[in-house]
């Protein structure tokens, strides 16, 4: 990375830093014109795109978010090198949003409008991250056939815990292949597939003077629109445990974007991933099969939260279900 | 008297539908059906009720939803996965195993005057075998045993005839005196003193019910014998019981009974086949003689008390098949086999004309029907010979020895009072001991366990009898295993 002169910078701001404070994804500035934030982008069209959508979600009418600072030239950024610069306002009063069923409404609006804003962007084509992710789904399917399948050669015969564990990995595998399978189902049109960033989690949402307010986004990890919606109701009902929020959540979205067949085709691939399942039995099998002791806690809990999500999976399906069902039923 | 055991034999066949919600059964590990029969007894009727019950362990299928199609079709099947565990469950679960249990219901109801003889009634459960159709349905197939009952009209019909003609021998004779040749009859046989002192009766008394409950009730030891021996047992005791067979009818045919005492007493005794003509011959060929010489045999008169449950045995021959046994609607009455009736139709024929030619005939019939039997009534005979030592079999022997010593004498004087009332004496005190038994053991049930345990792969001998605590060589030895090496899905029995 190239080293960034922050005083050059911010000459294009005409702003004078007092102070630069590192943090984890940016660089706090106190400035003459207040505290702002320094973003460098390692991918230039990401930002551009970044830059596009977020101009394009303010003028739909949501303003709770940050909005890059243009220079002195009236450029929304600085390209310095290969790289790309953006200066935004640090909100320093930002209230953690506490999850409530009308907040989940507001969320699901904002999020549609903020998908709405980056489909019309061209800058990023859908499909390229669609196929990346199916890739991944099948790469990672296959590893975790090989891994069972070496592990059950070298301790199929042993009893207890490592049989267990052994015998989770035939039902992980199995929704593994159904998710990568869901990723390239023939109802999706992957012309149809918009780009989004990869996850949105609950720290993209704050409150500002009890107003919503969307943070985040710098980092360049892209994907489908679908998988941040799916990671990002995972979390949500895993925190919360209600479906009410999920529902009210995705009327808000459907509210605003409606969602197809496809959407939720998509939402459910990513989130039928047992994600946390295979991340522990996977370091669990490398330790054991390095000849280490592990322990089972962390799949214990992984387990846990599957199980939740399970239920999610069922009502999500049953809601994407709804719709085709009831059109069957209307009188001709 | 090995073909006396009353064994009904009933196939159980059974499909068990595991509900939905549980989890289908991938790989079985254990499967016990244990019969749990109460004998119910009342004027008219022998009731057996209760229930077999099916446990068992296994490990549930997983990929059910693959295996279903679970499909994408729609979503809400596409979300339909295999569980990682059973629903409900939490905590950490290492060995997921879920159960079994499955009561098959039954109800046997024999009425009694059917009944030639009750004795400790039992039920065993016998070539147990499970088929698994789908991961949700299991099918049982069994063969149920009751043993201890005698049916009238197919086994006990000498024996009927026998008690008949005693009646009439004692109506003839007191008590005492039917007493007193039983006591002769028995120092014969066992070389002791007469019994003087009331402790020496009772001794003798003992001795002569433990001798009894052997005769009577040799299925009595099938209990062990069937958990530990399954199938395998019959292959001991075909020769047994045909050689008693054989030998029984030798001596009514043609009347060498010293040919064929001597024989018993001399065959070797090692093998199972011959132990129970030690002491068959002791009681049997006495009896029949009798009742062969007896001339008041053929009028089949009853005495009120001991003789009504013969009473109507006539009868009984007209119409075998008609015992109510009412099994859970669709187990077929599997009586003992039926083909032993033309055999006690027989003798009442043999024994009015006392014809020898007759009895020639017969013979072989008798033999052939001891060979249908074999299957069933074999296991006790074998078993028994564990019981026998040496002394009892030299004493057998030396009774019998007399005992045809008697006969010829009796043959040769033609004076067949004395011996007839030997004979009767006989019967009438085992008749007077089985009631004595009866009353001590009258309630008394047992039930056999029959346990298997289906080798999943990679179990060793030594990890199933630490799991059953039992010696491996006790394992090895009821399955009659070559080797120590165990095959996935190979089927063991346990010994309980």
């Amino acid at each position: 990375m190239d080293k960034i002169d922050f005083s050059e910078v911010c000459q294009n701001y005409r702003a004078r830093v007092i102070r630069v404070t590192p943090l984890d994804d940016c660089y706090l500035l106190e400035t003459n014109r207040g505290p702002k934030e320094l973003h460098v982008w390692p991918r230039v069209d990401v930002m551009r795109w970044s830059f596009a959508w977020r101009e394009r979600l303010a003028r739909q009418g949501f303003r709770g978010l940050e909005r890059f600072i243009r220079t002195r030239d009236s450029k929304p950024y600085v390209i310095a090198g290969n790289q790309g610069i953006t200066m935004t306002d640090h909100v320093r009063k930002l209230e953690t949003l506490q999850p409530h069923q009308d907040t989940a409404y507001q969320c699901g609006r904002v999020v549609a409008m903020m998908h709405l804003s980056q489909q019309e962007s061209n800058l990023l084509p859908g499909v390229e991250y669609l196929q990346q992710e199916q890739m991944k789904a099948e790469t990672e399917c296959a590893r975790a056939k090989s891994l069972f399948e070496s592990y059950r050669a070298k301790f199929a015969k042993e009893k207890g815990e490592k049989r267990w564990v052994g015998s989770l990995l035939v039902p992980l595998i199995q929704r593994m292949e159904r998710s990568a399978s869901m990723l390239g189902s023939e109802s999706i049109d992957p012309d149809a597939v918009s780009v989004s960033h990869r996850d949105l989690l609950g720290d993209n949402w704050g409150l500002v003077d009890g107003k919503l307010h969307l943070r985040g986004f710098f980092r360049p990890s892209l994907s489908v629109q679908q998988r941040d919606v799916a990671g990002y109701l995972r979390d949500l009902y895993l925190a919360s445990g209600d479906l009410a929020k999920i529902d009210s959540f995705l009327d808000g979205y459907e509210e605003v974007k409606p969602l197809s067949y496809a959407d939720y085709t998509l939402m459910l691939a990513f989130m039928a991933r047992p994600r946390e399942i295979w991340r522990s039995v996977e370091a669990y099998v490398n330790r054991v099969s390095g000849g280490k002791e592990a322990p089972v806690a962390g799949i214990e809990q992984a387990l846990k939260s599957q199980q939740a999500v399970d239920l999610l999976l069922r009502h999500i399906a049953d809601r994407a279900e709804r719709p085709r069902s009831e059109t069957v039923d209307e009188p001709l | 008297m090995a073909l006396q055991d009353g064994l009904l034999s009933f196939a159980i066949k059974e499909t068990i539908f595991l509900p939905s919600d549980r989890a289908g059964i991938g790989e079985l590990q254990e499967l016990e059906l244990v019969p749990d029969v109460e004998v119910l007894e009342n004027e008219s009727y022998i009731s057996i009720t209760g229930c077999l019950q099916l446990y068992g362990k296994y490990e549930p299928i997983r990929d059910t939803a693959a295996s279903d199609g679970g499909g994408t079709e729609t979503l809400v099947q596409a979300m339909t996965f295999a569980p990682f565990r059973p629903e409900g469950s939490e905590g950490p679960y290492y060995g997921w195993e879920e159960q079994i249990g499955h009561r098959i219901p039954l109800n046997i109801t024999i009425p009694r005057e059917r009944i030639a003889e009750i004795g400790d009634i039992y039920a065993i459960v016998d070539s147990f075998d499970y088929k698994l159709e789908a991961p949700h349905q299991l099918l049982i197939d069994a063969e149920l045993k009751i043993a201890g009952i005698a049916l009238s009209d197919q086994t006990e019909e000498p024996a009927a005839e026998t008690f008949a003609q005693q009646e009439e021998e004692e109506e003839a004779q007191p008590q005492e005196e039917a007493w007193e040749f039983a006591q002769v009859a028995s120092d014969q046989a066992d070389g002791v003193p007469q019994p003087a002192t009331l402790e020496e009766i009772e001794q003798k008394l003992a001795q002569l019910e433990q001798q009894m409950e052997r005769q009577a009730e040799p299925t009595a030891y099938e209990e062990e014998d069937a958990a530990a021996l399954y199938d395998n047992g019959s292959l001991y005791d075909a020769p047994a019981v045909e050689a008693s067979a054989r030998e029984y009818y030798q001596h009514q045919a043609y009347g060498e009974v010293t040919d064929s005492y001597e024989q018993h007493s001399l065959r070797p005794e090692e093998t199972y086949a011959d132990e129970p003509v030690a002491w068959l011959p002791g009681d049997e060929p006495a009896i029949e003689s009798a009742g062969y010489d007896s001339p008041v045999y053929g009028t089949q008169a009853t005495n009120a008390d001991q003789g009504e449950q013969w009473a109507d045995v006539p009868a009984q021959l007209e119409e075998p098949e008609e015992a109510t046994l009412a099994i859970h609607d669709y187990q077929d009455p599997d009586f003992t086999p039926v083909a032993t009736e033309e055999n006690e139709l027989d003798a009442p024929a043999k024994a009015e004309k006392v014809a020898e030619v007759a009895e020639a005939a017969a013979e072989p019939e008798a033999g052939e029907e001891a060979e249908v039997r074999v299957a069933i009534s074999g296991k006790p005979s074998r078993e028994e010979s564990g019981n026998v030592n040496l002394t009892s079999i030299f004493s057998q022997a030396s009774r019998a020895k007399q005992e045809a010593l008697q006969a010829q004498e009796a043959e040769s004087s033609s004076s067949s009072s004395r011996k007839g009332a030997v004979a009767s004496a006989s019967p009438s005190t085992m008749k007077a001991m089985q009631n004595l038994t009866s009353f001590i053991r009258h309630k008394e049930e047992r039930s056999s366990r029959l346990k298997m345990c289906i080798i999943q792969r990679d179990e060793t001998l030594e990890l199933i009898s630490q799991r059953y605590s039992l010696p491996v060589s006790k394992i090895v030895e009821v399955n009659r295993l070559a080797s120590e090496q165990l095959v996935a899905g190979q089927i063991l029995y346990i010994p309980q």
